[in-house]
């Protein structure tokens, strides 16, 4: 599905004139705050966004940029996303030197229009202009003005001003006119000073303004850039698109307009119907009634993108996905609730934003903030989420894809917001039992077997049944680390249980595992399961500390030692815990067999600035612990 | 670039002269639209790569000439795909680009039509695809896309694809690739040539070509004859990428062509494009080429400047800085200019071919002697040596004499000094264009890429180390390391280095050299490493501290192309251990040397004890960046054994 919020959001700004007098675009007129450190400088936007009525408006936007650097250069581009509901009114970009001088005006044909579609798209209208202005002596300055109308009303701007590192901005400002009786709906944060409306003729008239921020730097593991910078989400109260009138003032009625959009698009025939009664009737319970459902439309079907209909929000009717057997996320989450209402079971639309990059929903502000279809079949046991656009997922999993996050379910009472499944630690597994043989030469031969479960059970799930088995031997040599080795021989495979579990097994060849020197030889025991990377420690820390990664790892690994040679130094064992996560390692010696167990386990959680230190710390000694090694000695013959 | 393409006048006289439509070949079609057996419904896996997702059972393309609405050149395809997998889906979704320039220069789809084939309770079901599920997207400026997915795909699916591309760009007659990232049992490419016409083929691949046959046919109307080329291939194995190689393209199986000649009765016969040295004299001839070399009157006052610099390197040096410094890559190509010298010298921006034709043109303003060197970049492959093809250049670099040496330029980055060529043009032979005819120059940089690493360091009784280390990077490396530091700014990379947490500290890092070009970046720093609290009795010491664990690089077992590193380069390590007083070197790793055949690689270790001292000396050469596929293995067991060598560790004990 389409990235609407991109859509809505792109680089808005508007043209009025801002306090201050005729504006000077001299470059060097930019305090030396602001441009320590900035590729370019945002000299001022100014977006302004009138609503017409529920079903259009207008959105004229005005932005001076100074780049400063070659590497800026991108910051001297505007990027226009359109479509069949928003048109391009204008686009117009003048050219300034370092002086402020003007330099020129930019060419139509400097204008480009792209598609702007996604991977195999059958069908979208996205499309962009791109504008590139380009010079080659900086600093230079450009500016832009161009309008959008649209009549698309789901979607009001999402403004942040900046939206890159390594720019900064003297000026910005947004302004949303909207008519007399139809309330403007908001969210800010970061904005240092709230919203200011008053009413100008038969227009409301919030605006929000910020001066002077210099360039935003994200601290390594900490909250996502949109959390650091000014950011204001608006939303209509009443809203209409192609004929389809609804309100979001609360996430019910958002649901009731997309009960609208879905209304009669559930029709099956006959023959399938059947189809799915005879598949159905003789399974004892509603779990796998859902199971055999979900293998039949994924057996059936395929996903294809094809992005139309009341602002790409209205699904094919079930009927069209049946004959052609293919649809997008909507189709087909539609046309799967169709085929479980056949075998008598209920489930729910469900709107969600997918992908790795889990953006949180803000709960308590209804809008649409949602990039997927989903569908949710509650049972009186569990929640059964689908994910209806692949082929080969597990029912019910929803991983890092759809896992941990808000979902908009679409029921017959309207919108209800609900949590999909958490992912913790324990949920999240890899739990290695590896054998190696070593012998009087350093080399050896192992097997390693590992169980993976939950989002670490993902690649390995995906590969197998999206590589071919030479494919999956490369992508498993990619994967391992060990100095020198060979996979001998290797099998992935799906093991039942309650969560998807992928087990794998390999036979490893182990040339040089153990450094000999001279009647010595060294052995690093964590064969294969290294942490490597420690943040940087920062003098002084600011920003919160974000671990986004739950899990928990477990390595066994017992070798058995050649003939003759003893430990001569083994490392003592390690146990360390820490609001992040707790490590442990140790190494025993039982007869001619050396056996060392490690275990990391990891939580997701964010917390206070004070706390990075002890992260570093924490991660370092693991790096350290993980590096460890047996030293092992010939007896003296 | 088309340097001179034929007149329209001809080419009128030429479709009124001849046929309406070549005539069909004798042979029987390998594949019918629609005309699927049972069999292939009924088939469950492909015996000859039994994990394919997808096969192509038939892909089968057809060109030809047709004058009904002017002359125009007809490409077919139908194509038979089994799928087998559900990995195989994508082949269900199609995109048929063409082109549009303008209403008389322009290609058009026609004619598709698609099926899929189902075996469903013990019969074959066939689905059409509904014609409106055809659509259309406009891609670029001139580019355009027909898109279609097939309906009710599923595993077992046989589909039938068939569509028409017509064009107005009769020289460019339509490639063929035999090979796809899914195996192919069947790939066939006909192609009927007027007699007037001569195109030059170009096969490459390392797949057997089963048929490439020639026979006579005749024009329909016309009287004429027609060449008829019939190449097929059986049997090839998916094709798919591999580190440390070129581009995949330069090994996949395809033939491509060049327009040649045109032969037209009663006319003057024409060479469209020819021998290296028509190829060479074209190039000197054409406006945006050899035109632009002689028009450098704009720079007077700088080249006087230039030439009253005495030594020839130092003009060189200094021109090649005016034109870096003034003029930035776009990041394009291209053969030729995208104009005359003087405008995209005011534009301050260009092509490669715009900077490093005013680059060659301006050293020859200052007296010495430099020329252009067309090539092709890695990405875009190699260039066959047997015949130009204008199609298979993209770049242009510049080639100076100096003190009798040829030294190869490249102004497009600005971090790149002198002599040394950028990566992406380290790709076989580039042709050296000059008037009095042109030559092959090989396209490497005469110096490796060396990386240096020399430090001193105390060890401690804890096993902790104190000293003071220099990484030199020069070459390849250095220009890198320059981008790097420029990206991040100087004080803000040495900073994040200071705070990095690797095994060591890096305390006050200074960066050196970082204007010098001509000299390897230094990075100096003061090294501390934690060791245990307590003393040993046994201190282990890794050799090769500073160098952290390798990996081999080369991991999988079997090599199906060239490994092709680009440069040739050599990694020198030398490290001074002062060991703690009280304590005696116990063992001590055996020094090496070993070579690799040909002495493309060699391996030399040195390990001496003296005194209080302990002095390392690691040194890895690759002194030819190719190796072939039989060489792998070689190459691959030299990097375990430099790794295994590398990881041996010494050990000192506390006197007693």
């Amino acid at each position: 599905m389409k990235n609407w919020i991109v859509v809505a959001a792109g680089l808005l700004w508007q043209a009025t004139a801002w306090a201050g007098g005729t504006p000077s675009y001299l470059a060097l007129a930019i305090d030396a705050a602001l441009t320590k450190g900035a590729d370019a400088v945002i000299r001022t936007e100014e977006t302004v966004f009138t609503v017409h009525s529920a079903k259009s408006s207008t959105e004229k936007v005005r932005v001076v940029v100074t780049v400063l650097t070659p590497e800026g250069k991108e910051h001297a581009q505007l990027v226009v996303p359109y479509d069949k509901l928003n048109k391009v009114d204008y686009i117009k970009g003048t050219l300034y030197d370092a002086s402020g001088k003007k330099n020129r005006s930019l060419k139509a044909s400097e204008i480009k229009d792209y598609s702007n579609t996604s991977d195999f798209s059958l069908y979208e209208d996205n499309r962009v202009k791109v504008a590139q202005a380009d010079a080659t002596t900086y600093p230079f300055t450009v500016e832009y003005e161009y309008q959008v109308s649209s009549s698309n009303m789901l979607f009001y701007p999402v403004w942040y001003p900046l939206s890159s590192p390594k720019v900064a901005l003297e000026h910005a400002s947004f302004q949303v006119n909207m008519p007399v009786g139809m309330p403007l709906r908001y969210h800010e944060r970061q904005v240092p000073e709230k919203a200011t409306v008053t009413q100008v003729n038969h227009q409301q008239v919030y605006k929000w303004e910020v001066k002077g921020i210099a360039p935003v730097e994200r601290e390594p593991w900490g909250p996502s850039y949109y959390e650091l910078v000014p950011f204001v989400r608006t939303a209509p109260t009443t809203f209409e698109v192609e004929g389809y009138a609804g309100t979001m003032d609360s996430w019910k009625t958002l649901g009731e307009w997309q009960n609208k959009l879905n209304q009669g698009r559930g029709v099956l025939s006959d023959a399938t119907r059947q189809q799915v009664l005879d598949l159905t009737k003789n399974l004892a319970t509603p779990e796998e009634k859902v199971k055999a459902v979900y293998q039949f439309m994924q057996n059936k079907t395929r996903y294809v993108s094809i992005q139309l209909g009341i602002g790409g929000w209205q699904p094919f009717e079930a009927a069209v996905v049946d004959s052609k057997g293919y649809g997008d996320c909507k189709a087909l989450s539609n046309y799967t609730k169709s085929l479980l209402e056949a075998a008598g079971i209920n489930s729910h639309y469900a709107l969600i934003w997918g992908g790795e990059d889990n953006r949180p929903v803000v709960p308590d502000f209804p809008s649409s903030q949602f990039n997927h279809v989903v569908l949710c079949v509650p049972t009186a046991k569990d929640t059964i989420w689908l994910e209806c656009t692949s082929q080969t997922a597990d029912a019910g999993y929803t991983g890092s894809f759809t896992g941990d996050r808000y979902s908009l379910l679409v029921t017959p009472e309207g919108g209800k917001l609900v949590s999909t499944p958490v992912f913790k630690a324990k949920d999240n597994t890899q739990i290695r039992s590896v054998q190696v043989k070593l012998n009087a030469q350093g080399s050896g031969v192992g097997e390693a077997v590992t169980w993976f479960t939950g989002t670490q059970h993902e690649d390995r799930n995906s590969i197998m049944h999206q590589l071919k088995p030479e494919e999956q031997l490369k992508w498993l040599y990619k994967q391992t680390h060990i100095p020198a080795f060979e996979i001998k021989n290797f099998a992935l495979e799906k093991v039942k249980a309650t969560a998807p579990q992928v087990k794998e097994k390999l036979q490893l060849e182990l040339p040089r595992l153990a450094s000999v020197s001279g009647r010595r030889m060294f052995i690093t025991p964590n064969l294969m399961n290294r942490w490597t990377t420690v943040p940087s420690a920062l003098e002084s820390r600011k920003q919160e500390v974000v671990w986004n990664s739950a899990f928990h790892d477990v390595d066994s690994v017992e070798y058995e030692i050649p003939a003759g040679y003893k430990p001569e130094s083994v490392p003592s064992p390690v146990k360390i815990t820490t609001a992040f996560g707790q490590f442990e390692a140790k190494v025993q010696v039982k007869g001619s067999k050396l056996l060392y167990v490690r275990q990391l386990t990891m939580h997701k959680g964010r917390h206070s600035p004070e706390k990075y230190k002890e992260l570093v710390d924490f991660l370092k000694q693991v790096v350290r612990a993980d590096q460890q090694q047996v030293v092992l000695a010939a007896e003296a013959t | 670039m088309r340097i001179s393409p034929p007149s329209v006048t001809s080419l009128l006289l030429l479709a009124g002269l001849l046929f309406s439509r070549v005539t069909a070949q004798a042979q029987e079609l390998p594949v019918k639209y629609g005309k699927v057996t049972e069999d292939e419904v009924k088939m469950k896996v492909y015996a000859k790569d039994t994990s394919a997702a997808a096969v192509y059972l038939v892909d089968y393309g057809e060109s030809y000439f047709s004058v009904t609405n002017g002359l125009k050149l007809v490409f077919e395809r139908t194509m038979r795909i089994k799928i087998l997998k559900k990995a195989g889906y994508d082949w269900a979704n199609v995109e048929v680009p063409y082109y549009y320039a303008n209403s008389s220069s322009k290609e058009y789809v026609s004619g598709i039509k698609a099926t899929t084939y189902n075996w469903e309770n013990g019969k074959m079901v066939a689905v059409k695809m509904d014609s409106k599920a055809i659509f259309e997207e406009k891609k670029s400026a001139n580019w355009n896309l027909k898109k279609f997915a097939l309906p009710a795909v599923k595993e077992g699916s046989v589909l039938d694809i068939t569509y028409t591309v017509t064009s107005d760009f009769f020289f460019n007659l339509q490639d063929w690739t035999f090979q796809h990232s899914i195996p192919t049992a069947h790939s066939e490419y006909r192609v009927s040539i007027p007699e007037y016409f001569d195109y030059k083929k170009y096969t490459q691949g390392y797949e057997p070509m089963r048929v490439n046959e020639t026979t006579r046919g005749n024009m329909n109307g016309g009287g004429g004859t027609t060449n008829n080329h019939r190449w097929v291939m059986n049997d090839l194995p998916a094709i798919t990428s591999e580190a440390f190689i070129t581009t995949i393209d330069d090994y996949v199986s395809k033939i491509e062509f060049e327009l040649e000649w045109i032969r037209i009765p009663g006319e003057i016969h024409k060479r469209v494009s020819g021998s290296w040295d028509s190829f060479t004299k074209e190039l000197m001839a054409e406006e945006n080429f050899g035109g632009q070399l002689n028009r450098t009157g704009f720079f007077k006052s700088e080249v006087a400047a230039f030439a009253a610099i005495k030594d020839t390197l130092e003009r060189a040096t200094s021109i090649y800085n005016f034109v870096k410094d003034n003029v930035k890559w776009n990041e394009s190509g291209g053969v030729v200019t995208s104009g005359n010298l003087r405008k995209i010298f005011e534009k301050k921006t260009g092509s490669a071919a715009d900077i490093n034709l005013l680059l060659v043109a301006l050293l020859r303003d200052a007296g010495i002697e430099a020329y252009p060197v067309v090539m092709s970049t890695r990405d875009h492959g190699r260039i066959p040596l047997h015949s130009p093809l204008m199609t298979k250049f993209n770049y242009v670099i510049g080639c100076v004499k100096i003190g009798g040496k040829d030294v190869l330029v490249d102004a497009t980055d600005p971090m790149q000094p002198l002599g040394l060529l950028p990566k992406r043009c380290l790709n076989g032979q580039g042709w050296l264009v000059a008037k009095e005819g042109g030559s092959w120059v090989p396209l490497q940089t005469a110096e490796r890429t060396v990386e240096y690493i020399s430090a001193d360091l105390q060890v401690l009784p804890t096993g902790a180390l104190r000293g003071k280390v220099k990484e030199s990077s020069g070459g390849h490396a250095g220009v890198s390391l320059r981008h790097a530091v420029h990206e991040t700014g100087e004080s803000k990379y040495l900073e994040k280095l200071a705070q990095s947490q690797s095994k060591f500290e890096r305390k006050q890092p200074v960066l050196q050299n970082l204007k010098e070009l001509n000299r390897p970046v230094d990075l100096e720093y003061e090294l501390l490493s934690d060791g245990d609290a307590q003393p040993k009795d046994i201190i282990y010491l890794n050799p090769m501290v500073l160098k952290g664990t390798a990996e081999n690089p080369f991991k999988l077992a079997e090599r199906k192309y060239p490994v092709d590193f680009g440069f040739a380069k050599e990694d020198l390590y030398v490290c001074s251990f002062t060991i703690p007083e009280g304590y005696a070197v116990e063992e001590l790793p055996k020094a090496i040397i070993m070579s690799l055949p040909e002495n493309k690689g060699k391996f030399t270790y040195m390990l001496q004890a003296q005194g209080n001292k302990i002095q390392v000396m690691s040194k890895v050469t690759i002194a030819s960046p190719i190796f072939n596929a039989e060489e792998y293995e070689f190459l691959k067991s030299f990097y375990a054994q430099v790794l295994a060598k590398q990881a041996e560790q010494i050990v000192l004990r506390k006197k007693s």
